[in-house]
């Protein structure tokens, strides 16, 4: 069924904000249950060749990354002075993707912005899935990757502990604990959704699958209230999150001395990005998936119309860094931040990047000015892919056109990605879909539970409405 | 159950109907072997051990010291003096050995030509004994060979009528002189000497300008003005550190009424003496006689002293060229110091060129003051002998019976107009003595491995004359002879040890006690008070007044100059990896060699640096990339020789490009050269792309004038900080703080810290790839900027290595405490706690740290290891690795030091770098100290740190550079 044969239009209660409501049709739980259940149990006849391919692409993956691993990192560009280049770019930009879902599932559920109800788990999932391509990075890209756990502050042996003043451990502390806390968080609001699918899956060993992922959910009044509880406390404790694990991340840079990376303004400015990219990866996502599974009643125009209305509030605090940080470089005096941030990056031989990502993060995102742009699923995924490559290229402008030309110009080199560069990149991508494909293939990757309980919620209101429309007519 | 018999109950009543075996299953083989098979493979073995037992392995003892040789103690390195020659030039050195591996070769500070610092060359030529695939053993037409066999080659006497011709490197060796005149003497035998870079118009200026063939010993340090015309004399073949260290004490400067020496420099490419220069003019190598001239001539017009009615004569009538504003302030110049002047110049230059600088030497009255003249030590210097005339009109001849080699590679390095691989392959026997299967060997039809001078005995005399013996430090590794041994063979010696022909000539020429002597001589490094004296020379005028009469001829379009390459010399050091990827000081160029050209030429030829242009000279063509080098001469392609040999090296194969196909032996310096772009481009491997300075206070360098005027120009970049609030600020404590002070004014750039630093530390090599992705492993480089118009820049250069900061930006940042501060001030690296994230890296700002991408250690030979200092750990892939201000050198004192029972001495503690600095110019010590030489150094007003502002307080600081330049000249 399609947005045009939904019925009774007029019927539905406006959004506040204006715009479509966030939900079209007002069908029976049962119906609604059964609907969007039904991609779990039907042939999808696309899947295998989507499957296969991404799967393809995780096992070149795997080979570059062996090969690596066996070899060493030598078989990137970086060099010195560029010793970090695509392994920390691609850490933060996947890093950056993830928080889109935790900024969706935690803050918008705090909140109370119930808009967020249809594409949560998408977000989440999505999260979880990002940060596993972001973890890879930082432990492929150490020199010697088996002794990742010296990082990690164990008490050993020798009594040596990781160094606190370094924001290295900490990263490795935030991000193991926004992967858990997301992964629980997405996986406690999936228990109703998976007892649903156990009580409806029409093949035994779906049942027995579902029934064991269900840990026992039987829709008891106790289980609901625990459940509420505890959703509300892991929305409690991811919510900081979101605004730490981005900032800890930039400390990477910001306590360099670098210019280019020492700079106050990192932490709101990569959370802003992450945010930014985050909310491009899940448009980029829900667009298709909307449209293959026709889901045009429960992720609504509206549902685009917010997001792209953060994607430009986003946009234009990146866009607002990247007018201070120039600006700060003059105003210091500061010869060496002068050169990177007025000279190398705009003049310099990465100018093309510098001027791909004004144009991606800064100029491209201005379409969505426009409610025909917000609103239109074509449009709006072309804008994201734009704001997705300049989250990109700003992260290699950032971390390459500091470090290639920093004090002593005698030391100025030119970086190159590698062959396996590239590989590693698109192999994330492609484990990342992998992963995307598996999760729609076998979760219910709607939330059935809270959209139910959304109609209830928007039925009520529209009841009451009614009934106050005809106290008044009276 | 036969018999009745039965073995339990069951088995009585039928109950099993198998008894039960009393073996398990196989017990009487072991699994999977059956005894038979076990014997046919015993058998086996033992058979082909015995075949395997045929081939003659090398000798490897594992038993450890039951009674230990008392000069050796384990991990305790010994030293032994010894010397190198480079073309007959001895110089001394001092090796340590680690139990009875020769690792590290420091100068022998008794020496007169090293003085206790040794160039680059001289460090690595350690590797070459090492080199996995030198020439291992005899060979006759492909065919291995016994000594006994080639030594009865070169004693059959040559048939009537034809001479056995020997071809050897220009040698000083007493002992070998000695049996080459035996040889002479037998009638039959023609002995010559060659090297691609042989000094025959110095040798023969010398006779024109003297009557004598007379070799100049420079004073420096008495000189107030040094001209160098077309000389890199600071980093000359015969002895580079003496001189270099000579020049720089007159460059220190500690007070403002401190003047420094001049230098000027007139050259056509720029070499390390140009970079040095306070004056340089920049003129084709054709021109500098033209200039050379026209300063002698400006001398006289002057007014200089003692001037020869007929030199005034023809020096009034003399037409002048071009820059004759530098003439007249060069002249004055030098008429302004009398006697403390020095005029100077290259081996590439004319004879009259040397004439005419000898004939101004005199007249200024430098003779007996900054230099004097003495024999050469080169035997029959300026002689017939020296060249390949002779040989190459004997082979045309057919007057040759057999030709011996043993210098260099001949048919690889000769002028490409004496074809003389065609002319070599045309003679029946011919062989070749020399550590590699290089070209000329695999011409030969014997080829016989040479000893490395660390392997067999021999001696040698310094460019002064002073002898000393080379003593070798390791029984062969290969079965090398040495060359006194294949002369001994020709005169029928069969099995002399080196050593023996070594002693026999220097018992006989030795007065008093031999035995004392010769131990005086192997424990000092040298012979003392046997250089000979000066000898007293007289200009013979009416040379000179001929070559001042010559009107200059005009000089070509574009000039193409040869010069030896800094690194592989002629060639000689093509297979040593640290010598490869060692960057030219003035280019930065590493595994190649290049084009070099200037800015507005590199314009006119429409090239840029990469490009690929073809020479042609007197018809051959080479074609080479373009590298542009600012402040070269205009119209000049500078080319390094001992490139782009075709003999499959490990190494050096297709590395470079081989301009020894364009020189012609009529003008083996300097040529006319056709110069055309063709298409290609070749990636050329710099260490350092990046040439300016981009106004930033890095190399700070002041002139006299203004140093005067503002003597605290440093101060800003020297001021204390104020101690920071911080938490973790911890002051060093301990009672010695290490730190080091660069001295820019007497930093030459000649690298060879770098390769002191590199032995010292076993940096690996990366390869040509290696380098064009930037990850070089040297702990010290020297950076090198230029300055101004890049048509006519100065360059100045300065050695960076880690500044063992105090406020290390490295430290904080490192997540597992991997590099740390000791209480000693040192910043350290702690290579097995580094899990390789290399935020260190990004945040120093020096870029001085050092990152394994790879295991670079892996792939080294066995024999490479054998190199290796002990005391240092090799590193393995993945960890960051910087200058550890050698520590392991400052743990032995200290501990040798509480040993005693005694304090440290200033001084004591030498780093790889400081020791081997031919100037001087890298002092370190304690600072804590206010008596140490690195805390009055930190008196100087000069004294200033790199990239102060960012108060990393680093413990290495320079001293500013103050240059001379004639304000007369705006350069």
């Amino acid at each position: 069924m399609t947005v045009a044969e939904a019925p009774a239009l007029e019927l539905l209660r406006e959004e506040p904000t204006g715009g479509e409501p966030v939900l079209l049709r007002r069908e029976s739980d049962l119906a609604m249950t059964e609907r969007l259940l039904s991609p779990l149990w039907v042939r999808w006849p696309w899947y295998k060749y989507a499957i296969g391919l991404t799967g393809l692409g995780t096992v070149v993956l795997a080979f570059a990354v062996t090969y690596t691993v066996i070899t060493g990192i030598g078989l990137w560009g970086n060099n010195i002075p560029v010793a970090w280049a695509f392994a920390i770019i691609n850490f933060v930009w996947w890093i950056g993707i993830g928080h889109a879902g935790t900024f969706i599932s935690a803050i918008l559920l705090l909140l109370e912005v119930h808009w967020r109800t249809s594409i949560n788990r998408f977000a989440e999932a999505m999260t979880l899935f990002a940060i596993i391509q972001a973890g890879l990075f930082p432990l492929l890209h150490l020199g010697r990757p088996w002794f990742f756990y010296w990082l990690i502050p164990y008490p050993s042996e020798m009594g040596i502990w990781p160094q606190f003043r370094s924001s290295l451990p900490w990263d490795v502390v935030a991000v193991t604990t926004y992967f858990t806390v997301s992964l629980l968080f997405w996986y406690m609001g999936l228990l109703p959704d998976l007892a649903t699918a156990r009580d409806r899956a029409p093949m035994l060993w779906q049942r027995r699958l579902y029934g064991i992922f269900a840990l026992g959910w039987r829709g008891e009044n106790t289980h609901w209230r625990h459940y509420r509880i505890t959703y509300l406390v892991f929305g409690g404790l991811a919510t900081p999150l979101v605004l730490s694990v981005h900032t800890n991340v930039s400390f990477d840079f910001a306590i360099a001395q670098l210019p280019g990376w020492h700079s106050a303004i990192f932490p709101p400015y990569f959370v802003a990005g992450a945010i930014y990219s985050g909310f491009a990866m899940v448009l980029q996502l829900m667009i298709p998936a909307r449209a293959i599974f026709k889901l045009h009643d429960v992720v609504t125009k509206n549902h685009l119309d917010n997001m792209a209305k953060m994607l430009l509030v986003t946009g234009w605090v990146v866009t607002y860094t990247y007018l201070v940080e120039p600006f700060l470089a003059w105003y210091s005096g500061n010869q060496y931040e002068e050169y990177v941030q007025l000279v190398d990056r705009p003049l310099g031989p990465y100018a093309w990047v510098f001027w791909g990502v004004i144009f991606c993060n800064c100029i491209s995102v201005q379409a969505l000015w426009s409610k025909r742009w917000r609103t239109s699923p074509v449009l709006l995924f072309l804008v994201c892919c734009f704001v997705q490559l300049g989250m990109w290229s700003e992260r290699f402008m950032l971390i390459i056109t500091s470090l290639h030309r920093d004090f002593l110009p005698s030391s100025w080199r030119i970086y190159t990605p590698s062959w396996i560069d590239w590989t590693i990149l698109g192999g994330t991508c492609c484990f990342f879909l992998f992963l995307f494909l598996l999760f729609l293939r076998f979760v219910p990757f709607i939330p059935i539970a809270e959209l139910k309980e959304l109609r209830h919620e928007l039925a009520r209101s529209e009841s009451l409405e009614r009934a106050e429309r005809v106290v008044r007519l009276a | 159950m036969d018999g009745g018999f039965w073995r339990g109950p069951g088995d009585l009543l039928g109950e099993g109907r198998e008894p039960s075996p009393e073996f398990p299953e196989g017990a009487d083989s072991p699994p999977g072997v059956s005894r038979r098979t076990l014997m046919q493979l015993l058998g086996a073995s033992a058979a082909l051990g015995g075949a395997a037992a045929c081939s003659r392995g090398p000798q490897e003892f594992i038993v450890p010291y039951v009674n230990q040789p008392p000069e050796v103690r384990p991990s305790v390195p010994t030293t032994y003096a010894t010397t190198m020659t480079v073309d007959g030039y001895g110089i001394g050195m001092l090796v340590a050995s680690h139990e009875g591996r020769p690792t590290k070769a420091e100068g022998n500070p008794r020496h007169p030509a090293s003085l206790g610092a040794l160039g680059t060359l001289h460090q690595a030529s350690i590797l070459d004994l090492y080199d996995p695939t030198r020439a291992k053993e005899i060979v006759h037409d492909g065919t291995p060979a016994t000594w006994n066999a080639f030594a009865a080659f070169l004693a059959a006497p040559p048939p009537a009528g034809k001479k056995l011709h020997v071809v050897l490197a220009p040698t000083s060796a007493p002992h070998l002189v000695d049996l080459v005149q035996r040889l002479r003497r037998r009638g039959d035998v023609v002995v010559s000497f060659y090297s691609p870079l042989v000094r025959a118009s110095a040798w023969a200026g010398a006779r024109q300008a003297f009557g004598q063939v007379v070799e100049p010993r420079w004073s420096f340090d008495r000189a107030a003005v040094v001209l160098a015309l077309d000389a890199d004399f600071l980093a000359a073949t015969e002895a580079p550190m003496a001189w270099a260290r000579a020049w720089a004490q007159t460059r220190r400067v500690n007070v403002p009424s401190d003047t420094p020496s001049r230098l000027y420099a007139v050259e056509s490419r720029l070499s390390v003496t140009g970079m040095a220069a306070d004056n340089r003019l920049r003129i084709l190598a054709h021109q500098v006689g033209g200039f050379a001239a026209d300063l002698l001539a400006e001398l006289v017009a002057q007014g200089i002293p003692r001037v020869p009615p007929e030199l005034r004569r023809a020096a009034g009538g003399r037409a002048r060229g071009a820059n004759q504003d530098f003439v007249r302030a060069v002249a004055k110049d030098l008429l302004a110091h009398p006697g403390a002047t020095a005029v100077v110049v290259g081996d590439g230059q004319p004879a009259e060129v040397h004439a005419i600088a000898h004939g101004m030497n005199a007249l200024l009255g430098n003779v007996g003051r900054t230099v004097s003249y003495g024999p050469s030590p080169i035997f029959e210097a300026g002689e017939a002998s020296h060249g390949m005339g002779a040989l190459v009109r004997a082979i045309d001849a057919g007057e040759l019976s057999a030709l011996v080699m043993i210098a260099g590679d001949p048919a690889y390095t000769a002028p490409a107009d004496l074809d003389l691989p065609r002319r070599i392959g045309a003679i029946a026997k011919t062989a070749f003595v020399g550590t590699r299967d290089n070209y000329t060997a695999r011409l030969c039809s014997w080829r016989v491995p040479e000893a490395h001078f660390l392997e067999g005995w021999s001696d040698a005399r310094a460019f002064d004359g002073t002898p000393s013996i080379v003593q070798p430090l390791i029984r062969p590794l290969v079965a090398g002879v040495t060359a006194g041994q294949v002369l001994a063979a020709i005169l029928g010696n069969l099995d002399t040890p080196s050593r023996d022909l070594v002693q026999t000539y220097w018992r006989t020429n030795t007065p008093g006690d031999f035995d004392t002597f010769w131990q005086s001589a192997l424990a000092t490094g040298v012979v003392e008070n046997g250089a000979p004296a000066p000898v007293d020379v007289r200009v013979a005028w009416p040379a000179l007044v001929q070559a001042i009469s010559t009107p200059p001829a005009p000089p070509p379009a574009m000039e193409v100059v040869y010069f030896a390459d800094s690194k592989v010399l002629d060639g000689r050091f093509g297979d040593n990896a640290c010598l490869q990827e060692l960057a030219d000081p003035v280019t930065k160029l590493t595994w190649d060699n290049a084009a070099l050209v200037s800015p507005t030429t590199a314009t006119a030829l429409d090239v840029a640096s990469s490009d690929i242009v073809e020479l042609e000279v007197r018809g051959r063509t080479l074609q080479a990339p373009v590298l542009i080098v600012p402040s070269m001469a205009d119209n000049v392609v500078g080319i390094a020789l001992g490139y782009g040999q075709t003999v499959p090296y490990r190494i050096s194969s297709n590395v470079g490009v081989n301009a020894y196909g364009l020189r012609d032996s009529r003008a083996p310096w300097f040529d006319e050269v056709r110069v055309r772009k063709v298409s290609g481009r070749w990636t050329l491997a710099l260490t350092q792309e990046h040439w300016t300075m981009e106004g930033r206070p890095i190399v700070l360098r002041h002139t006299l004038a203004q140093y005067r005027q503002e003597p605290d120009f440093a101060l800003p970049l020297n001021e204390p900080h104020e101690r920071p609030r911080s938490l973790y600020f911890l002051q060093p404590d301990a009672q010695h703080q290490w730190g080091m002070t660069i001295d820019l004014n007497a930093c030459t750039g000649c690298s060879a810290c770098v390769v002191a630093c590199m032995a010292e530390n076993n940096i690996p090599t990366v390869g040509k790839g290696g380098v064009v992705l930037s990850r070089e492993m040297h702990w010290l480089r020297i950076d090198r900027y230029f300055e101004g118009d890049p048509r006519s820049a100065t360059a100045v250069v300065q050695p960076m290595l880690c500044q063992h900061c105090e406020q290390a930006p490295c430290e904080y940042v490192c997540p597992v405490n991997a590099t740390v501060h000791s209480p000693d001030g040192l910043n350290e690296m702690i290579y097995n706690r580094c899990v390789g994230t290399r935020f260190c890296s990004n945040n120093c700002p020096y870029k001085v740290r050092r990152f394994n991408f790879f295991n670079y250690n892996r792939e080294k030979a066995e024999t490479l290891q054998l190199a290796m200092n002990p005391d240092v750990t090799v590193r393995a892939r993945g960890v960051m690795e910087k200058c550890t201000y050698c520590v392991q050198r400052i743990r032995e004192v200290e501990i040798r030091a509480r040993r005693e029972q005694r304090p440290l001495r200033d001084l004591e503690i030498q780093t790889a770098c400081q020791q081997t600095c031919p100037t001087g110019a890298i002092v370190f010590g304690d600072v804590a100290d206010p008596n140490t030489e690195v805390s009055r150094t930190r008196q100087n007003a000069r004294l200033y740190q790199v990239l102060h502002e960012l108060g990393t307080r680093p413990r290495t600081r320079y001293l500013a550079r103050v240059i001379n330049p004639n304000p007369e000249l705006v350069t």
